[in-house]
């Protein structure tokens, strides 16, 4: 009996430091969507805990009225598309190949993928490359480069692997199907879990992604959002809130918020595949 | 080499050769459509038909896209010419610039703003025949003859040149500062006179060192006898009038210490300032007043006597501590905050044109603008006794505008690039169009007067943002004070004469005739590359207390350590280069 | 890399197809599937290692590549001036400290957090706790660094007032050289610690019941049980992420680390590829691609010898590796 008091005293302590933690985790993000809310004068005043001082939404009004923002953010949306589309085809298309093991060409093109995850060019000569095919300030530069990740192929293909019955696949071609068709009929739909993980990270990637804008792009119309909140965030030479300059200081708080808050919607829907797809990943090493 | 990797190319397929838009339009050059002298009716007109003209320029989120800015719709308008514009923000530009020259598809027809001088030397010593002479009488291009473009192309410009923009040519040589080494002109000059943006301007608030000398006899103020900005000569007493604002209820509110003494915009700003009641106006290399040698200010004794004054300043709380952070003007002021001095473009930016209700005159209105706020003239100190002297930024830069070698259009830019050297180009850039931004107020054109729509909810720097990129993008070619001078504004013009405080004192650090190799420039740029963080971390660490520069021990720890980063070295190529100039 | 497959395979092998096209039997449509990411990875990941020869160059962009002349020192110029450069210990020391704390923290919290989240019974305690600790990975590392520098901001950001209560200065940590490989760690956590765990959750939730049930026999409570049962079976996947993370000792994060970048702070947040981009795009004088090209190969050529070295310690000590 006194063990099983233990237990249970346990599982309460455990899950309240828990809770405790996770809560801690959270107060700089409410601090955050607090000040958002606040007006700039006790934002600025530091005057501002996790709850609203002076409920205001001007803020926000601010921020989708502002031109450079709201293009960033239809760039970005635009790029996410685009690039998640290509991503996860090209990703998907060559798992599966690496998947059959009466694919020929197996071995030499695991090498060929593998070995990238070592050697790289490095960032001079992969931008003279980018610079090469004519794509310096398009919007490829910033959907191409990163585009396919050898890693999550080969998460893809032991996903593939492991999950997908070879009898499956061996039936399919009894009824006359194609590679491709194995493909698109058998497998794909299979896949569904790390179909969905792949879109999540592409996804996430693209829409965090401001690296290849940072350098690659000039011109300030195809500024994708991440690029366009550097200026306002970090380097301060966004034209938000000009003339107030608390106002400016508290539009800040309000762009994280906004830009940020697509991904925290999405992802709670996306839980439970990457917490498979990551395990998948990790064991795979 | 490019072969294989177009091959690669055309597997990606069509989406990105479809990208890959816009070539140069080489050789379909048309002679008969450029007008050299303009038409009859319009002499700004340079092209029957209008042609594309590609412009690279630096842009700030202070201004619309270039496209829409008045300046340049009206340009297009009275030249027939289209421009199409690449603009990075400035915060990058200098490097987006750079990388320029690495894009294959897009080659600019011109490079407007900013451009870099090493880059001009560099390209001009291997002979990469990158930028066109604007001064080479046998230069010519696959268009045929150019010749010089200054000569041909360019009246505005080349009367400029030869009168020095009206500027004593023993003070600085537009000339000298444009030709390089081989004795060709490849960028136009960037030039200014207007006072008030020939230097840093550090102001200080008239109304509280008056409160102070009235209301408290044992402030420094008072016993020193200073009841005006102007009383204050040597850096002490401005630290003295500093401690004051603090000890006191300088700001009349009915508290004591909520007074802030003084901010900046990093250390960078007040650095300035009280380094030049010791001797010298920068923190790099810098030209002795006799002309004889470079000395490298970080090293020397006026350097620490600056860091001791700014620690003593921190440690008083005299200094924002927001300080190093503030990379805006406006962020000094945010929260309010009332601040006794700054260093700021100017003080309207500060104070939002608010009035302060606890400081009104006897009869009860509000301080004048430049009554609040007066600029405080170079100091002295007890350990320097020279002449007094202040940052100056030079009246020319040989940074105007580029034209690559490329470009097929290099007359028709040639004549652009001029328009906006001549009235209307100086009109446009400083505030726009005659009779719609701006009128004459009188016949003999004495002064003319900016309106701002009356639908405008911004300040005036705003509204002029949206005419011109002199608001936070970009120095004009020419910021003339024969137009801009002439301006009726209160504000601006107050300004103006508050500047010329500073005029009689200025002195340029790195005199820009003086030019170096483009091996001297890149280990130049190696050098500065890691020894600017040391000298901005022991700076920061000096002023915050972590090092005491009062203490042998760490100032010297200091010059070995920015020995060691090739300050001696960086000494030594400016004073090598000096010597080629004798 | 890839023994999981080969049971698989076996299996697959025994039952030969009957009929099948050309294109299947030759695999050409397999080939086909493979051919877009063959190419890609080509250009984007082979081609530019023709880049590496400017290293050995002095390049500029009009005698291209191959065109422009080789440097002195038979070649090995950049190398020699970034070797004897005055920050060369400065950047290796600040690239290292940042990334040896980072994989010290990086790869034992996440572990200690997964073992004791593993202990939560309640269903949707659990759950809460996970759902918000995935959260600050979601957020961009821009957005993350526009939040550090709001929380420090100059006596009023939230966390500079807490700091100024405990006694420190009121200016911003951000720009204090001392304070930057804390905030970074620290940072760095909040984002990753719930989504680093992932992996081990997953791993813990197939430890086999029965060991567990031996421990309780043997009268050990739920904290001997943690270390002496689940820890002991998730230690190889530890191992192994934490080789994957030493093989990129050098390649510490340059998007975070560029963004947290202040003059103030410049002391302790120059790493080697700040550096290298902050030469390759200065803001003073022309770009150096040759002299970066040349410190991204030498950082490269370290950063190989390190996995190997890991794998190989690894490989002897406790039979975990990477091949």
């Amino acid at each position: 009996m006194k063990r099983w008091n233990r237990e249970k005293v346990f599982d309460v302590v455990i899950t309240v430091i828990m809770l405790l933690v996770a809560l801690a985790f959270l107060l700089p993000l409410l601090n955050v969507l607090a000040c958002s809310f606040s007006s700039p004068e006790k934002v600025v005043a530091g005057e501002v805990g996790l709850f609203p001082v002076e409920f205001t939404v001007r803020g926000y009004q601010e921020v989708f009225a502002n031109d450079s923002l709201m293009r960033g953010f239809l760039n970005t949306l635009f790029y996410t598309f685009l690039g998640t589309v290509i991503q996860v085809t090209l990703q998907m298309l060559c798992a599966y190949p690496l998947s059959r093991p009466d694919f020929k060409g197996r071995k030499f093109l695991n090498i060929f993928l593998t070995l990238t995850m070592f050697i790289s060019g490095g960032m001079i000569p992969t931008y003279l490359l980018i610079s090469n095919l004519g794509m310096l300030d398009t919007i490829w530069a910033i959907i191409i480069p990163g585009c396919v990740s050898v890693f999550n192929i080969i998460v893809i293909r032991t996903y593939m692997q492991n999950s997908i019955p070879a009898e499956l696949q061996e039936a399919a071609r009894i009824d006359g199907c194609g590679d491709f068709q194995i493909f698109l009929r058998v497998v794909l739909p299979l896949c569904r879990p790390i179909l969905f993980v792949m879109v999540l990270y592409a996804i996430v990637g693209y829409w965090n992604n401001y690296f290849n804008a940072l350098l690659y792009i000039q011109s300030t119309d195809l500024y994708p959002l991440q690029r366009v909140l550097q200026d306002m965030l970090v380097t301060n030479s966004g034209s938000l809130g000009a003339g107030d300059p608390n106002l400016q200081e508290q539009l800040k708080y309000v762009t994280i918020i906004v830009s940020s808050l697509p991904l925290l919607v999405i992802y709670p829907f996306f839980q439970k595949y990457f917490e498979k797809g990551v395990v998948m990943g990790g064991v795979k090493g | 080499m490019k072969k294989p990797i177009n091959k690669g190319f055309a597997f990606l397929g069509m989406a990105i050769a479809l990208a890959a838009c816009g070539g140069g339009g080489a050789g379909s050059y048309d002679p008969d459509n450029f007008l050299p002298e303009g038409t009859a009716e319009n002499p700004y007109q340079i092209v029957k038909e209008p042609i594309t003209i590609k412009i690279f320029a630096p842009h700030s989120s202070g201004n619309p896209e270039y496209k829409d800015l008045k300046m340049f719709k009206h340009l297009s308008k009275v030249t027939n010419l289209k421009f199409e514009f690449t603009t990075p923000d400035t915060s990058a530009y200098a490097n987006r610039r750079s990388a320029v020259w690495e894009d294959r598809n897009y080659k600019p027809d011109l490079f407007l703003f900013n451009n870099p001088i090493a880059e001009q030397i560099q390209y001009a010593e291997n002979k990469f025949n990158a930028l066109t002479p604007f001064n080479d009488p046998e230069y010519s291009d696959g268009t045929g003859n150019v010749g010089s473009l200054i000569d041909n192309y360019m009246p505005n410009y080349k009367a400029l040149l030869e009168n020095n923009f009206g500027i004593d040519s023993e003070k600085e040589s537009a000339r000298e500062t444009a030709t390089i080494s081989d004795g060709k002109m490849y960028c136009s000059i960037s030039a200014k006179d207007v006072a008030r943006d020939l230097t840093y301007k550090m102001f200080i608030n008239n109304v509280w060192i008056k409160n102070v000398y009235t209301s408290y006899p044992n402030s420094y103020c008072a016993t020193h006898g200073i009841d005006d900005a102007s009383k204050i000569l040597l850096i002490d007493d401005y630290v003295g009038v500093l401690t004051d604002f603090n000890a006191f209820d300088a700001n009349n509110n009915g508290k004591t210490g909520d007074e802030i003494a003084v901010s900046s915009k990093a250390f960078e700003y007040l650095r300035n300032f009280i380094l030049q009641a010791y001797g010298y106006v920068s923190y790099s290399c810098e030209l002795e007043n006799d002309g004889s040698h470079f000395t490298y200010v970080p090293k020397t004794n006026a350097y620490r006597n600056y860091l001791k004054t700014a620690s003593g300043m921190w440690s008083a709380g005299l200094m924002d501590r927001s300080t190093p952070e503030n990379k805006t003007d406006s962020l000094m002021a945010t929260n309010g905050k009332r601040l006794g001095s700054f260093v700021a473009a100017a003080p309207y930016i500060i104070t939002s044109q608010q009035n302060d209700p606890n400081n009104l005159k006897e009869d009860g209105t509000p301080y004048r603008y430049d009554e609040e706020y007066v600029t405080v003239a170079p100091l002295l100190s007890s350990s320097y006794d020279g002449p007094r002297m202040q940052l100056g930024f030079g009246f020319f830069k040989p940074d105007g505008a580029c034209i690559p070698t490329a470009s097929n259009y290099k007359r028709e830019v040639a004549r652009l690039i001029d328009i906006m050297y001549g009235p209307l180009g100086t009109q446009l850039i400083s505030y726009g169009v005659e009779n719609e931004d701006w009128t004459w107020d009188d016949e003999a054109k004495t002064s003319w007067t900016f309106h701002v729509p009356d639908t405008w909810t911004g300040n005036q720097e705003e509204y002029r943002g949206t005419i011109t990129p002199n608001v936070g993008s970009a120095s004009a070619l020419y910021w003339s004070n024969e137009f801009v001078g002439k301006m009726n504004d209160e504000v601006i013009t107050r300004l103006n004469a508050q500047s010329e405080t500073y005029i009689p004192y200025l002195k340029t650090p790195e005199p820009a005739k003086y030019k170096f190799t483009s091996k001297e420039y890149e280990t130049i740029s190696t050098i500065k590359a890691s020894l600017d963080n040391q000298i901005t971390y022991y700076e920061a660490s000096f002023i915050t207390g972590q090092l005491d520069p009062n203490s042998d021990s760490d100032w010297n720890d200091y010059l070995n350590t920015i020995e060691r980063f090739r300050a001696g070295e960086l000494e030594g190529l400016y004073n090598t280069m000096l010597a080629r100039y004798r | 890399m890839a023994n999981i497959s080969t049971k698989l395979s076996e299996r697959d092998l025994i039952r030969k197809p009957k009929a099948r096209s050309l294109w299947s039997k030759w695999g050409i449509t397999l080939f086909l599937m493979a051919l877009p990411t063959i190419v890609y990875v080509f250009i984007f990941h082979y081609l530019p290692l023709e880049g590496l020869i400017i290293s050995f160059k002095d390049y500029n962009s009009f005698q291209g590549i191959w065109g422009s002349p080789w440097t002195e020192m038979g070649g090995f110029k950049h190398f020699h001036t970034f070797v004897t450069a005055p920050n060369f210990w400065t950047l290796v020391k600040n690239t290292l400290v940042l990334s040896v704390l980072s994989i010290v923290f990086n790869s034992t919290l996440p572990i200690l957090y997964a073992l004791f989240l593993n202990e939560v019974r309640f269903k949707w305690a659990k759950k809460t706790v996970q759902i918000i600790m995935y959260a600050p990975y979601f957020i961009s590392t821009v957005v993350m660094v526009g939040i550090l520098f709001v929380l420090f901001r100059a006596d009023t950001g939230s966390i500079t007032k807490i700091l100024v209560t405990l006694g420190f200065e009121g200016s911003s940590a951000m720009s204090n050289p001392k304070a930057f490989v804390a905030i970074y760690i620290i940072s760095g956590l909040w984002q990753g610690l719930g989504w680093w765990s992932i992996v081990y959750m997953g791993s813990l939730a197939n430890v086999d019941p029965n060991l567990h049930d031996a421990a309780k026999i043997d009268g050990a409570g739920r904290l001997r049980r943690i270390f002496s049962v689940n820890f002991p079976s998730i230690l190889p996947l530890a191992i192994i992420m934490l080789i994957m993370s030493i093989g990129n000792i050098l390649n510490v994060g340059f998007e975070k680390v560029y963004l947290m970048y202040t003059p103030g702070n410049s002391v302790a947040s120059e790493i080697i590829s700040t550096y290298v981009y902050r030469i390759s795009f200065p803001d003073y004088g022309l770009p150096q691609f040759s002299y970066a090209t040349a410190i991204g190969l030498f950082n490269s050529v370290i950063n190989i010898i390190i996995l190997v070295t890991a794998n190989f310690i690894s490989k002897k000590v406790s039979d975990n590796s990477l091949w």
